[in-house]
């Protein structure tokens, strides 16, 4: 009896442990629930926190490529030098080591140094000597952080078309502004394990939390060879004529890609705070001037394609004053009957104003806007001005007369080249492009710019019309004789425009230009060179003329264009060039 | 005769098949030492390679941390070497060595021969 009793204790005390041990196991499976499930995630942000840390790596601006893969614009890292004023115990003393390293006041050290604030920046983006003499110097309370510094390693090639970036690399001006979104990259973070030491380890191998952290690349039409011909031709032609500023583009007929734009002043980017301010305008794409007689070109071209005129028509040219609405129109010369080609030739304001009149305001209005006048050009580049035309009821008699000649209207060199390399290629109006293709840091393509044709202008027979008019400025008798290119046939016309001043036009202050495209039978390049306020040399044939024939003598040279001319064995017999005599009776066949 | 059977079975039972009993008892505890040294064994094998990769594991990280500091060092050079190479190739340097350091000059058109192929 008794062991009958002592089993049935033995089992029932079984029972109660076991009760024991499904209990204990109820909560740890409770807590386990609770733990693992219901703050899994808060927890396992805990637990990361304490092992595990993040780097973030600085985003990488993309590269800015020339037309050939030569990097116009690139990002290094580059350190920064930092200070904790609490860990610094003799503020003075530090001071004086750093002020004649860094070139900076020492009162501008010290009261960095001695801030009252935990951190403070004592410079950004130091010399790598500098930061190499700093760290040597091993002070306390002295750090660095790596940051990104754009450089523009060609200086002052295309710099306003380029821009640049601010302190905290966004950017500013130019291509840096307008495609600062896709360039400038994503901060990107890397997730590893911390040591005892504090050293990163990536049991895990490297965790990025976002790939995309380089920004893209830009390849853009500038070919810098060219646009640093254009700059030089134009600084030298800016320094001749001892003017405020030029201008000058280069565009290639067919593609209507710039491949030069070049503007005076330059500035180097690098060096930002030593250039003035007005300097990184890009003027070829924000300022805007009245063309002056290089717009008849295309009142010429309207009045042709429309039928109005033909190439043999005669003008009876006033002998150099003309009375309209009770103004006097002049011309430089005393001209009487010329034929359209000796309008172009000789740059008669009159002939271009009875022309005009002959087409009608609309016509004229309608051909000025085909031609892409009084419209931005769409070219992706930040402050694009659209040019300016009285409008169609406001334009008075003698207000058709001035358009015709290139006053009352005001238009920017972009606008200009691009309906020059209209007439070059035949009557197409294609669309500027500055960049040519946007790649990931991988080579991706992310987008690419292939040419446009926006409309077709004129016909191709008024076209070739215009291009063989266009030849008669630059041969003997011509007012841009002096653009002439040894070995090559040339086309274009001088413009040369009073600016306006105090509301009435100014007597000294003028706008030079020479626009026009070579070689002129089988056209690759449209250019324009525009000079400001020339002091000496005042007009367009004198001051902007040489600078557009050195620029296409180089620029043919370097894209290896065969001569299409003969060429004169002493350079200073330019002016005899053998050049196609107008044919009337072959064009108007045509 | 009865007797002498009884005692029989009783020695029988008493030395033959108890030592018989105690044999068995001892193989069985045997074979359950031998299971169970094979279980720590493995448990120890286990454990041992365990630690080996996690200890492997702990090393190849360190190795990614300083291939991918080499990485980016790397790359930064690489940056460097470029836009030194663009500097150093900028027109108006290589006009400069071409025209003063080498004699070199720009042909002018009558100088250039188109060569039809």
């Amino acid at each position: 009896m008794v062991k009958l009793k002592s089993r049935n204790e033995l089992a029932k005390n079984i029972r109660f442990i076991a009760m024991g041990f499904v209990v204990l196991f109820a909560i740890a499976a409770l807590r386990a629930y609770f733990l693992q499930v219901l703050r899994s995630g808060e927890l396992a942000d805990m637990i990361r926190g304490q092992s595990t840390t993040s780097i973030e790596l600085l985003p990488r601006r993309g590269t800015v490529y020339d037309r050939n893969g030569t990097e116009l614009a690139a990002s290094l890292e580059v350190d920064s030098l930092y200070a904790r004023p609490s860990l610094i115990h003799d503020p003075k003393t530090v001071a004086q080591q750093l002020a004649p390293i860094l070139q900076l006041p020492l009162s501008a050290v010290y009261k960095d140094l001695a801030s009252t604030r935990p951190f403070v920046w004592v410079q950004r983006k130091v010399m790598p000597t500098q930061a190499d003499e700093i760290r040597a110097l091993k002070i306390e309370g002295l750090g660095f952080l790596k940051e990104s510094q754009r450089f523009y390693p060609q200086k002052e090639i295309a710099a306003q078309v380029l821009g640049f970036v601010g302190v905290d690399s966004q950017g500013l001006e130019g291509i840096e502004r307008q495609y600062d979104r896709l360039i400038k990259g994503k901060t990107r973070k890397l997730f590893a394990d911390r040591d005892a030491k504090g050293r990163h380890v990536f049991v895990e191998g490297l965790q990025p939390s976002d790939q995309s952290r380089e920004g893209n690349d830009l390849v853009l039409t500038i070919d810098k060879n060219i646009q640093y011909i254009a700059e030089k031709e134009l600084q030298t032609a800016v320094s001749a004529a001892q003017a405020k500023s030029g201008t000058a583009i280069v565009m290639d007929t067919q593609t209507g890609e710039v491949l030069a734009s070049a503007v005076c002043p330059l500035f180097n980017p690098n060096q930002l705070a030593e250039a003035e301010p007005d300097a990184w305008r890009n003027r070829a794409i924000t300022d805007i001037y009245e063309p002056g007689s290089t717009f008849k070109t295309f009142l010429v071209a309207s009045a042709l394609e429309e039928g109005v005129i033909k190439p043999a028509d005669m003008f009876f040219c006033e002998n150099g004053a003309y009375h309209v609405a009770n103004h006097i129109i002049h011309d430089h010369g005393s001209y009487g009957w010329l034929d359209v080609a000796n309008i172009i030739k000789h740059s008669s304001n009159i002939g271009a104003s009875k022309i005009g009149r002959q087409l009608g305001k609309e016509q004229m209005y309608k051909y000025i806007r085909r031609f892409g006048f009084t419209a931005e050009t769409g070219i992706s580049l930040p402050a694009e001005q659209s040019g300016f035309m009285p409008s169609l009821k406001n334009c008075s008699e003698h207000t058709q007369c001035t358009i015709s000649f290139g006053q009352s209207i005001t238009v920017t060199p972009l606008q200009m080249v691009t309906a020059y390399a209209a007439i070059a290629n035949g009557g197409m109006l294609m669309q500027p492009i500055i960049v040519k293709r946007i790649s990931d840091s991988q080579g991706g393509i992310v987008q690419e710019n292939s040419p446009v044709m926006r409309r077709r202008v004129i016909s191709p027979q008024t076209a070739r019309i215009m291009r063989d008019i266009l030849k008669q400025v630059v041969i003997p008798g011509g007012t841009g004789t002096r653009a002439a290119v040894n070995g090559y046939t040339v086309a274009g016309k001088t413009g040369t425009s009073q600016k306006i001043e105090q509301g009435g036009y100014s007597h000294s202050k003028v706008m030079a230009s020479f626009a026009g495209f070579v070689p002129a039978d089988e056209p690759r390049l449209a250019m324009i060179v525009l000079i400001d306020e020339p002091q000496r040399m005042k007009f367009g044939g004198e001051c902007a003329a040489p600078a557009f024939s050195r620029m296409a003598t180089d620029i043919l040279n370097y894209l290896h264009v065969a001569p299409d001319a003969v060429p004169a064995q002493d350079p200073g017999r330019v002016k005899e060039l053998k050049t196609e005599p107008f044919k009337v009776a072959k064009l108007d066949a045509d | 005769m009865q007797n002498f059977l009884t005692s029989a079975e009783k020695f029988i039972h008493t030395n033959v098949l108890a030592r018989q009993r105690v044999r068995r008892d001892s193989d069985v505890s045997r074979r359950e030492m031998a299971a169970l040294v094979c279980m720590s064994l493995v448990i120890m094998l286990a454990f041992f390679m365990f630690l080996w990769v996690r200890i492997y594991s702990l090393e190849i990280g360190y190795r990614i941390s300083d291939d991918h500091r080499l990485n980016e060092e790397l790359i930064q050079e690489n940056q460097k070497l470029k836009v030194e190479r663009a500097s150093l190739k900028s027109s108006s340097r290589l006009e400069a060595i071409a025209l003063n350091q080498l004699g070199m000059s720009v042909p002018r058109p009558e100088q250039v021969v188109i060569i039809p192929w």
